[in-house]
């Protein structure tokens, strides 16, 4: 496994203020439990004619492709590999409401057609006609590092030289409602939609290094102890949202490692769906390109941080029972 | 990089019946599995389908599971399919710690959630009824199939519609080739559903008869539900273990039709391209393809747009092909592993499934099997599934011959 795998580019478009890095001056700071995404203006990304047609997430992926693209050095992509928790959830809950209340022979096929939570990724490639590798990956609260692993892979063995990679999810209020009752380890929730460009080309204009992408099914503490080393992991960035459900996890790791690292969180900004990881990789590059933590992201740490921004490990959970790890790497 | 990737278990379950022995039978007899809806609650009898013949309540008893997996179909048929994959491999719980399960699925538990998504949206999610509705993501069924079967080092779901299992077979593949794992459960399974059932039929893409692909009056998919796993191993796993070999995954490609959401390309570019570069990492040539179980929905769009894939590399000296969905009826999620045991029984049993319901030809020299041959020297298949969005993917099964010595 030779071949790198750099950051290109990102976008993102969140509650923060949309396809901007404003939120690392000036974040936006919500009382409310569920707040939904800043829209992007899409007047420049997307022609009206096919913007009219598109449900909210497909607009905002398509920004955040769109932008991240247009910033990097890539235009046609080997491959678009999307995650995706929920897919199109608010085509498929429309559906789903026709279906309750008019029965089963007035259907609308606008909504049946753009419900898969592959519309996503084959949307990006129809605009970009892109013949490439094309994948979907829809598992909970690990469904962007699932695409990120399978893309990091492809690069390192040479089978692709570049990848769009990125992660959507939409919550509907009604959606938000039933998360209270089937999601009891979320807090603040909200929207997320980021895009990046990956490449394995060393330019100046890249953000910063995947040096590791690792996936785990119900490990033991030991298991996830054993990956970090004090003299890399200094920096991790936990997927911690205040929740005890969620967070006495990542507490438990933190109690069992054998060094005290500089921890921080991302969800306080971002708050919580099942694309919030994604956000957290957005932030942890923009860290190390910035060589900068901003203090409102400082999680439970007793100084500010001194030393070498050389990584940042983002650790993320999903329902305890799925765990990721991704090192990112300064260039 | 690991080079060679072997199949060395399947497991699968559909309307043509429970495991690989009564799919081999009802295979080899002609028996189609289609018929009329027992099972999804739905006004629209008039559309055959294929349904497996077991009720929830059957499965369930069968398994020894309950809640909430009994009332999650695309669940209790993943278990039953990757149950039986697991033990024809003969692998152990040790080495299923280290192994990776991989599972397409787009339905997920859309069966659960449509039968109490009318009770929490009337009532604003007071009720205990929007717990159920947790369910719905195909991540969860992903992670109850995998809790029923081993522990699993690595898990994760891919969802790109009718391609999702033959996307979760390539995935395992390439985490094999990169050293991540050295055995991977993939697979995928789909439960029928009312809620895509009236999808399809929105899109007036249903056949009231029994589906006739690849024929020049076909009207239509019958859709199908079922799950369906395979083993991939590495060559130094099956070394170490010992594993036999049911056949290598010799090739396989993703491409994307890029044109539109659920309509293909008028020159199929999708799968012309998938089945090209599926043959270049197999270094196989067109000559080399022995035969082609197609995706062959048996839409006017799909069976038309296949075959001028098919003729763009072959011409008229196309290789033999068929379409097993009038077995089986479009398992969508799962058909690309469904259809890939089927690929595995015809290597290892020497015969072609015939495109039952074909009468008449769409073009000349583009008939398909339909009576049986003698194909024991089938060395080469290839398996094609293409989703919504242009989600094409080609996986090319080849028979595992021991070298001397």
């Amino acid at each position: 496994m030779a071949n790198r795998c750099y950051i290109n580019s990102l976008a993102q478009v969140s509650c923060q203020k949309p396809l901007s890095d404003e939120w690392f001056d000036s974040p936006c700071l919500y009382l409310e439990d569920y707040v939904r995404a800043q829209e992007p203006d899409t007047k420049d990304l997307i022609m009206p004619s096919e913007s009219r047609r598109m449900s909210k997430i497909l607009k905002r992926t398509v920004s955040t492709a769109i932008t991240a693209l247009k910033n990097s050095e890539i235009k046609h992509p080997d491959a678009i590999i999307t995650g995706t928790g929920m897919g199109c959830m608010e085509n498929s809950e429309k559906f789903l409401i026709d279906l309750s209340r008019f029965g089963e022979n007035c259907l609308k096929p606008t909504l049946f057609m753009q419900s898969t939570h592959n519309t996503i990724s084959s949307l990006i490639a129809i605009i970009l006609k892109c013949h490439g590798y094309n994948n979907t990956y829809s598992h909970k609260g690990i469904s962007f590092e699932s695409s990120l692993l399978d893309a990091w892979i492809q690069m390192k063995n040479g089978m692709i030289r570049n990848a769009l990679v990125g992660a959507h999810d939409e919550v509907s209020p009604f959606m938000d409602l039933v998360l209270e009752r089937t999601h009891p380890e979320y807090s603040f929730v909200s929207e997320a939609s980021v895009s990046a460009v990956l490449t394995n080309n060393m330019s100046s204009n890249n953000i910063c290094e995947v040096v590791e992408v690792k996936l785990f099914h119900r490990p033991d503490v030991k298991e996830l102890t054993n990956l970090l080393d004090k003299n890399i992991d200094n920096v991790l960035l936990l997927g911690i949202n205040g929740n005890t459900l969620n967070d006495r996890p990542y507490e438990n790791l933190l109690k069992a490692l054998s060094y005290k690292p500089h921890t921080l969180q991302y969800k306080n900004i971002f708050g919580e769906n099942f694309s919030a990881s994604a956000l957290g990789f957005y932030v942890g590059a923009k860290i190390l390109e910035k060589q900068m933590i901003p203090t409102f992201l400082s999680w439970h740490n007793e100084n500010v941080y001194t030393g070498n921004l050389e990584y940042v490990t983002i650790l993320n959970h999903s329902d305890n029972i799925t765990w990721s790890m991704i090192r990112l790497k300064r260039v | 990089m690991a080079d060679k990737v072997f199949v060395t278990g399947a497991g699968i379950i559909s309307a043509l019946g429970i495991g690989k022995e009564a799919t081999l039978e009802a295979l080899l007899n002609g028996e189609s599995g289609i018929g009329k809806i027992p099972h999804i609650q739905t006004e629209h009898e008039e559309f055959p389908v294929g349904e497996v013949a077991l009720s929830n309540a059957e499965m369930s008893r069968m398994l020894n599971v309950g809640y909430p997996i009994d009332g999650l179909r695309t669940v209790l048929m993943g278990i039953i399919a990757a149950k039986e994959a697991v033990e024809s491999a003969g692998l152990t719980e040790k080495e299923l710690r280290k192994a990776a399960f991989i599972s397409g699925t787009t339905v997920g538990g859309m069966d659960k959630t449509e039968r109490h998504f009318k009770t929490v949206f009337d009532s604003n999610v007071e009720t205990d009824d929007s717990l159920e509705l947790k369910y719905n993501d195909c991540g969860y069924s992903t992670e109850l199939i995998a809790d029923n079967i081993g522990k699993f080092n690595l898990i994760t779901t891919t969802s790109t519609a009718c391609s999702s299992a033959a996307n979760a077979i390539i995935f395992g593949a390439n985490l094999i080739k990169a050293g991540v794992t050295d055995i991977a459960v993939v697979g995928g399974s789909e439960a029928l559903t009312k809620f895509h059932l009236n999808g399809f039929n929105t899109l007036m893409i249903l056949d009231k008869k029994n589906c006739r692909p690849f024929d020049k009056e076909r009207m239509g998919i019958n859709l199908g539900e079922g799950a369906a796993y395979i083993i991939l191993e590495s060559e130094n796993s099956v070394k170490a273990r010992g594993a036999s070999i049911l056949g290598e995954l010799r090739g396989y490609a993703n491409t994307c039709d890029a044109f539109h959401q659920t309509a293909t390309s008028k020159n199929g570019e999708g799968a012309y391209l998938a089945m090209r570069k599926a043959m270049d990492m197999a270094h196989l040539c067109p000559q080399d393809i022995d035969y082609i179980n197609a995706h062959g929905t048996g839409t006017p769009n799909n069976d038309e747009t296949e075959l001028a894939a098919m003729q763009r590399i072959w011409d008229y000296e196309l290789p033999k092909f068929s379409s097993t969905k009038a077995f089986t009826g479009h398992t969508t999620s799962a058909s690309g592993s469904i259809e890939a045991v089927i690929c595995l029984l015809a290597l290892q049993h020497g015969f072609l499934p015939k495109n039952l319901g074909w009468h008449n030809p769409m073009k000349e020299d583009a008939i398909p099997v339909i009576d049986d041959v003698d194909n024991s020297n089938v060395k080469n298949i290839i398996n094609n599934s293409f989703g919504f969005g242009g989600n094409d993917s080609t996986l090319i099964f080849s028979k595992f011959i021991k070298e001397n010595g």
